[in-house]
């Protein structure tokens, strides 16, 4: 990044915000075996069901434990996978995007069309075919999310490569003899990369609400280990009488989904003054 | 019709078969890949070597791949999607009997989104930098950041616990699935959470494909020629600006069935997206073959009538 575009970075107060979102739950995902006051899995009968109040600020599940220590566990699963899945999904999507963007006709006629099969599956129903045949667990959760990820990416990434494949400095690198590798990662994906950027912090977000989904469905991180999705799946049955059992895991998803998309708009104004507002 | 939209038309069905030839194999491909395969699911439990042989055997599954494939697709292209392991129906009867309720759900989201999102993005391109500019940012940005599940959760809560106007579960009252009041009162909450966040790409667009075309010259034209602003807006710029819009609802159509998924989950709702639920559950390999498949063809033949009707829309675009 350049020094320009970190100044408006840091004056961009929007992204402000949405880092200052992704760092607080961050903070609190990543101290939570020493900053949470309880444990995440201990049960107790007489706390059962306690509003928000001194001893547990946002009140007691179902089973007496303190949903404050629950949802700060819970940041770990939804941060952990949302990082894997969107550094995986990054992978396959800047490889895939790069060689049909650089290599153009057949390669790229066969990444995109293979890319736009994937697009008309809605996401949610070729995952559900994924779990069912492989199970939940965290790695094949973040798998998944990567599988029907990569193809916005890669799409990003083509359109991106098609641009600068034909400036002045990549015609004088292949004049130079420089091989493919050298051209597609050190002069084309090397200047992609703001674009990845601001694609990665969209995508953060983007998997995050995945997996909550995935965890509402039953289908992601399984109990006891806290999810912000299988907490409100809990807090549904006390809908009526404990509202903040399904209210604070949520909230805490929307801050910090809000959070990177916050920031990720922020992050392509700062790279690209001239599409401020534009999208 | 003539003839470059004609080999237009053509080209374009050809390619969404295409497409459809392309989801088909990446199903079977993957379904293929499961570990244990279809016959450790329908025996359950410990088997022994020649019990898994015999329903390999039975299954067709000891042929080779390709012949597998063709004949699956074969049987599906006439409507056969097999049967579902858990009760013995038909595939095809079993989506056709929830296919109906996702159609409702999905294209009463889609006209909300469609029917709130436009006017906001115009109110928020017109008066850009005013407050309505902002409420239109904010509530785009709201409605991508939304767990659509935890937003319809909170609905609930608010207008059927809290304040009890509206039912929280379900089609319609038990034995009541004709009476239309039922049915639209049953509708409301479960349409509200899905067209809510499908309504923030739509109002993104519209506006920012507004302000792009009031920059344009024959919008200057036409207020210099001392046409009245509401008539230049709605007349001249927004049928321009729509065009991109309507590319943006083609694309979010995939989202917004997905979505479903988990509405139907939160409001009960009787329909696909449930039934691809519940046969994971069960590892009901035919059923959510078929569900996807079925869900896939209809985005693509959805994507198709979205770029076909630019062909109305826009007399511009060239077809060569």
């Amino acid at each position: 990044m350049s020094d320009s575009a970190l100044v408006r970075l840091l004056a961009h107060r929007r992204a402000m915000i949405g880092a200052a979102a992704v760092l607080l739950m961050l903070a609190a995902g990543v101290l939570a075996p020493s900053l949470a006051p309880y444990s995440y899995s201990t049960q107790s009968l007489t706390q059962r069901l306690q509003p928000p109040g001194p001893a547990h600020w946002l009140g007691t599940d179902g089973f007496g434990r303190d949903v404050l220590s629950r949802v700060m566990w819970g940041s770990r699963v939804s941060l952990q996978i949302g990082f894997a899945a969107t550094a995986l999904s990054l992978v396959v999507g800047t490889v895939l995007g790069g060689a049909a963007g650089y290599f153009g006709r057949a390669a790229d006629h066969a990444i995109m069309r293979v890319a736009d099969a994937f697009l008309s599956v809605p996401a949610l129903f070729l995952i559900l075919v994924v779990v069912a045949l492989f199970g939940a667990s965290l790695l094949n959760t973040a798998l998944v999310i990567a599988l029907v990820t990569w193809a916005p990416a890669a799409r990003v990434v083509r359109a991106e490569c098609l641009a600068l494949r034909t400036r002045d400095f990549v015609h004088a690198a292949v004049a130079l003899g420089a091989g493919h590798a050298r051209i597609l990662g050190r002069h084309l994906l090397l200047n992609a990369l703001p674009v990845i950027v601001v694609q990665a912090s969209l995508m953060l977000g983007q998997t995050i609400l995945i997996e909550s989904g995935l965890s509402y469905l039953g289908l992601g991180a399984q109990p006891p280990l806290p999810s912000w999705g299988n907490m409100v799946v809990e807090g549904r049955q006390f809908l009526a009488s404990a509202w903040w059992i399904a209210a604070f895991p949520g909230l805490a998803i929307f801050f910090t989904v809000l959070g990177f998309n916050l920031f990720g708009d922020g992050l392509r104004d700062a790279f690209d003054p001239a599409l401020r507002g534009a999208s | 019709m003539e003839r470059g939209l004609r080999s237009y038309v053509l080209r374009r069905l050809g390619f969404a078969a295409l497409m459809l030839v392309g989801v088909s194999m990446i199903l079977f491909a993957i379904m293929r890949l499961a570990p244990g395969g279809p016959e450790a699911v329908l025996i359950g439990g410990e088997f022994s070597a020649e019990a898994a042989a015999q329903i390999r055997q039975r299954l067709g599954l000891d042929r080779p791949l390709a012949l597998q494939y063709v004949t699956w697709a074969g049987a599906a292209v006439r409507g056969d999607l097999g049967r579902s392991f858990k009760t013995g129906d038909p595939v095809a009867s079993l989506i056709a009997d929830r296919l109906g309720p996702t159609l409702q759900l999905t294209g009463g989201a889609l006209l909300f989104a469609v029917v709130v999102a436009v006017p906001l993005g115009v109110l928020a391109a017109v008066r850009r930098g005013t407050a309505w500019d902002t409420l239109g940012s904010a509530v785009a940005l709201f409605g991508v950041s939304f767990p659509s599940f935890w937003l319809g959760i909170m609905l609930i809560l608010l207008f059927s616990d809290a304040l009890p106007w509206l039912p929280p579960s379900g089609l319609a009252e038990y034995g009541r699935e004709g009476d239309l009041l039922s049915r639209a009162r049953h509708a409301v909450l479960p349409t509200l959470t899905l067209g809510l966040i499908q309504m923030a790409a739509v109002m993104r667009f519209t506006r920012s494909s507004l302000l792009e075309v009031l920059r344009q010259d024959y919008v200057r034209t036409a207020r210099a020629k001392g046409l009245a602003d509401a008539r230049v807006v709605w007349r001249h710029a927004l049928r321009n600006a729509l065009i991109p819009v309507v590319t943006v609802v083609g694309l979010s159509l995939p989202t917004l069935v997905g979505g479903a998924v988990l509405t139907e989950t939160v409001f009960a709702w009787p329909g696909i997206g449930r039934l691809a639920v519940g046969a994971v559950f069960e590892r009901d390999y035919p059923v959510i073959m078929g569900v996807n498949l079925i869900v896939g063809a209809v985005v693509i033949a959805a994507n198709l009538l979205t770029d076909l009707a630019y062909t109305v829309i826009d007399p511009r675009i060239s077809y060569q």
